[in-house]
């Protein structure tokens, strides 16, 4: 398993992965407080798409184990500083559910580059994915939420939206990826 | 004292931030937490950072309170049994519940207000991690401020040829915003690193001749993360 | 100082090189001027001249390549160049204008009471010195640029590379900063290398002159005459069954309108003019002058504070004024050239099979005809350039503005461009071009609308006062 070494990437490699980070947050920062002001918000991260997509082509450009590991935790703790009453969990909580999605994230592309090179987005997405809406659910659960139906009822919707929103931001990330990958650009940033 | 508190360095807030949420995490009783909040709007408040912001955020929190109440009060009326009792009980529940979550905030807040860029900065090449971390981070503090912008112009751009933000919300038809962005993205990185390469700007320079100082404030704060733990049990025992 | 000898560079995923072969040797002290059509290996020549080819691009250098006395195929030593590129807004990494000037001579390690002269200086020189505690991201693009062209100069390299460097500036600042630039390689043997459109300038400047033609070195020495205009046979203009606004009546009219981006700012004030079918008016003045601002409120993007912007009986913004911004990179999404020009036709609700026809016609209009399902990414600059005016053309709108459509373009595209825009006048359609190139304001303009500092101070037909 090929692993990422901070130490080993040019200036360029590191600027262009802290860019992409700031895109997703940039992104979040807005759509997200503006989602949040509504009902939608507590079943379906539409902002999420975005993300996804992000996440997935930062994935295939830094193709090594740590690149979504390191990307969540940026994300996270900008979310932190930033937005710490928005989104799933409050304040720095919201490293612990990032963390653990992104290693999750990179165990699975890793894994399964060879067995299956374009297919392992949706894989390790989908599965990770439904972490999120869990990690969520088990974090409220244990700061008091009651685990009754109506909670039930809601970590079901959100788990299904959550499925749906991902799959449809790997086909996107795909999508970008089969018009962007043969620039010259890219291959400058690249590691295959 | 503020200069102290903002002096101190990430590490030792950080510390601090974990042992508060942790504790609130595992903490029962609504009394202590109820103080601990008060405690901490009120060194919000000593140190000038109690502003607007808080009070968005806390406007932010109380949208979620409509959902919240339906989930807590039917949660307790399972619960119980019977509408009376369930009502209290998940009002209850949901007072523990946001208590909890305002303590995260407002430690996440005070944590942030407190410590400006170059302080972080300061701290994580002290710690002598690798240089690539430090000029990721100050790589994306820099960028930031331009995405809005940049997403702005691209938006603009696409409106010229009928692209409309309420149609943003069917996923495809955020192509035309996020590749445009994305490239661009790309362009200023390359063009950004290549700056900094020619101006002798890389990783390991960054870290080159930094040490991670301790003062007054990380003493502070280190004191304050261990008397959440130690306080309450202490007042337990003196109390009876 | 600077030997290459056959350098050739194929980047990654081509299957033909954009330098071929080329071999020149640079003194000390000498001022060049790289010139050649868009997409003719300026920049990639000029990388490779500063010793920065691997950071900069993808690809593969063959040949020999010396920089000051040392092998350099595989990049150049620290500190030995310095590079502003197109985009200067992309260089700036720091909070403040000082910060920005004074990054590379800290990194050096010099003393802070040096670096804080040096950058002092540089500052004052250049009129920003009132700037120096300014946040970066308050400054106007010419601001942005004279900073980070600085930021190279506090460095004091050997060679410094200028892409396009003027792009944003004003006439006295640009004459400033050639002075300096000519003061250093006279006095230090800095070897300046810039990369221009505008040949006048550029001729006060270098004394040596390589001009690159298809990533061939075509001629090294003194300054040639320009190349003849873009001669390339266009189809005839596209829209001209399309219906324009009645002969006589303005399509296009500004009463006294006043615009601010922020509260208490006002960036136009009481723009009053008109613009009749068939007329061509150039906006002209500085940077920060309102010419985009205007643009923008003829298309309805912003609304004005006062006045009113009115357009001709039965005419709508939305489907009737096309606006083509400074940027094609800003823009291009498809997959495809057809897809990425029909995209306006999509967004109208026009039918597939209308589309496709509009689409066709437009692209071979514009020389594009051959290319509808290559990659949009694939095109030149030039190339980009024109698709993206055809994405506006193809709507037919009967009011066309173009912001700075020749930014970028070498004098052919810009000869085709000024060609496309008289076709356009010639059927009827109204034009509004905010441009400070003269040369093109000159092909293609009927009127000259000169703003400064968001007000009217001129409007005079084209050849009546200066544009």
């Amino acid at each position: 398993m090929q692993v990422l070494k901070l130490r080993s990437l040019s200036t360029a490699q590191v600027v262009f992965f802290a860019s992409v980070v700031a895109l997703d947050f940039g992104w979040g920062l807005v759509f997200k407080t503006a989602l949040q002001l509504t009902a939608i918000h507590e079943v379906a991260r539409l902002e999420m798409v975005v993300s996804v997509m992000l996440m997935v082509i930062a994935r295939l450009m830094l193709d090594r184990f740590g690149t979504l590991i390191l990307y969540e935790l940026a994300w996270g703790l900008l979310a932190a500083v930033f937005m710490p009453a928005a989104g799933g969990q409050p304040g720095f909580l919201k490293l612990v559910p990032a963390l653990t999605q992104g290693i999750i994230f990179d165990l699975l592309f890793s894994l399964l580059r060879h067995p299956l090179p374009v297919a392992r987005a949706y894989v390790a997405i989908l599965i990770g994915g439904v972490l999120g809406p869990t990690m969520a659910i088990f974090f409220r659960v244990a700061m008091g939420m009651p685990w009754a139906t109506a909670t039930q009822a809601l970590f079901g919707i959100s788990l299904l939206t959550s499925l749906v929103i991902n799959g449809f931001g790997v086909y996107l990330a795909l999508v970008v990826w089969k018009r962007i990958s043969s620039l010259e650009l890219v291959a400058m940033l690249r590691l295959p | 004292m503020t200069r102290l508190l903002r002096q101190a360095n990430a590490v030792s807030k950080g510390l601090f931030a974990i042992s508060i949420c942790t504790y609130a995490f595992l903490c029962p009783d609504w009394r202590i937490l109820v103080g601990l909040g008060v405690g901490l709007l009120l060194v919000l408040g000593l140190t000038g950072e109690l502003d607007r912001i808080v009070l968005l955020l806390v406007g932010v929190f109380l949208a979620a309170l409509p959902m919240l109440l339906v989930l807590f009060i039917w949660g307790g009326v399972e619960k119980a049994g019977n509408w009376h009792d369930g009502v209290w009980l998940g009002l209850g529940w949901l007072g523990l519940y946001m208590l909890r979550v305002l303590i995260m905030v407002l430690v996440d807040l005070l944590v942030v207000k407190l410590t400006s860029f170059s302080t972080m900065l300061l701290s994580l090449r002290g710690l002598h991690l690798p240089g690539g971390v430090v000029l990721f981070i100050s790589a994306l503090v820099s960028m930031l401020p331009n995405i809005l912008a940049m997403a702005l112009r691209v938006i603009e751009v696409q409106r010229c040829r009928g692209f409309e933000l309420k149609k943003m919300l069917r996923p495809s038809s955020l192509l035309p915003l996020f590749i445009p962005v994305f490239l661009a993205q790309m362009r200023r990185s390359t063009d950004l690193a290549l700056s900094l390469e020619l101006r002798g700007v890389s990783g390991e320079a960054l870290v080159r001749g930094a040490r991670l100082t301790v003062g007054a404030g990380d003493l502070l704060f280190v004191v304050a993360a261990a008397l959440v733990w130690i306080g309450p049990i202490s007042l337990d025992v003196i109390v009876g | 100082m600077i030997t290459l000898d056959a350098v050739s560079f194929l980047p990654a995923g081509a299957d033909q090189p954009i330098l071929h072969d080329v071999s020149l040797t640079i003194g000390r002290g000498e001022r060049i001027g790289i010139v050649g059509p868009s997409g003719s290996g300026k920049s990639t020549l000029g990388y490779h001249l500063c010793g920065v080819h691997r950071l900069a691009l993808a690809g593969v250098t063959s040949g020999a390549l010396t920089l000051d006395g040392r092998d350099a195929l595989a990049g150049g030593q620290p500190g030995f160049a310095g590079l502003v590129g197109q985009n200067p807004e992309a260089q700036l990494f720091c909070r403040t204008v000082l910060d920005e000037v004074l990054l590379g001579p800290r990194m050096r390690g010099e003393a802070e009471a040096v670096c804080q002269g040096k950058a002092g200086a540089l500052l004052a020189r250049h009129g920003l010195g009132a700037k120096a505690e300014d946040k970066v991201t308050s400054l106007s693009l010419g601001q942005k640029q004279l900073t980070a062209i600085l930021s190279m100069l506090a460095i004091e390299p050997k060679v410094l590379l200028l892409d396009e460097p003027t792009s944003y500036l004003d006439t006295a600042t640009a004459d400033r900063l050639f002075a300096h630039l000519d003061e250093l390689s006279r006095s230090r043997g800095w070897i300046v290398c810039v990369i221009e459109h505008d040949r006048t300038r550029l001729a006060g400047f270098a004394d040596r002159f390589l001009t690159m033609a298809e990533g061939r070195l075509v001629a090294d020495g003194p300054l040639g005459p320009p190349p003849a205009p873009f001669t390339r046979p266009l189809g005839p203009a596209p829209n001209t069954r399309f219906a324009a606004g009645s002969a006589g009546e303005p399509l296009l009219c500004f009463d006294a309108v006043s615009f601010g981006y922020a509260k208490g700012v006002s960036n136009v004030t009481e723009i009053d003019f008109a613009v009749g079918p068939g007329e061509c008016v150039a906006l002209v003045g500085p940077n920060g002058s309102g010419k985009s601002t205007v643009l923008r409120l003829a298309k309805g993007l912003a609304k004005p504070g006062s006045g009113q912007v009115r357009l001709g009986r039965g005419l709508g913004q939305f489907a009737d004024v096309g606006l083509m911004l400074q940027n094609p990179e800003e823009q291009i999404f498809a997959h495809t050239v057809a897809a990425e020009c029909g995209y306006w036709l999509v967004n109208q609700g026009v039918a597939a099979a209308e589309r496709e026809e509009r689409v066709q016609c437009v692209l071979a209009a514009l020389g594009l005809g051959g290319k509808l399902n290559r990659s949009p990414f694939s095109l030149s600059f030039g190339e980009k350039r024109r698709l993206c005016l055809a994405s506006i053309l193809v709507g037919a709108p009967s009011i066309l503005c173009l912001d700075e459509p020749t930014t970028g373009l070498d004098d052919a595209n810009m000869a085709a461009m000024a060609d496309m825009i008289r076709r356009e006048t010639a059927a009827g359609k109204a034009v509004l071009v905010a441009s400070h190139e003269d040369a093109f304001v000159h092909m293609v303009a009927t009127r000259v609308v000169r703003l400064e500092a968001g007000r009217k101070v001129g409007d005079h037909p084209m050849g009546e006062g200066t544009a």
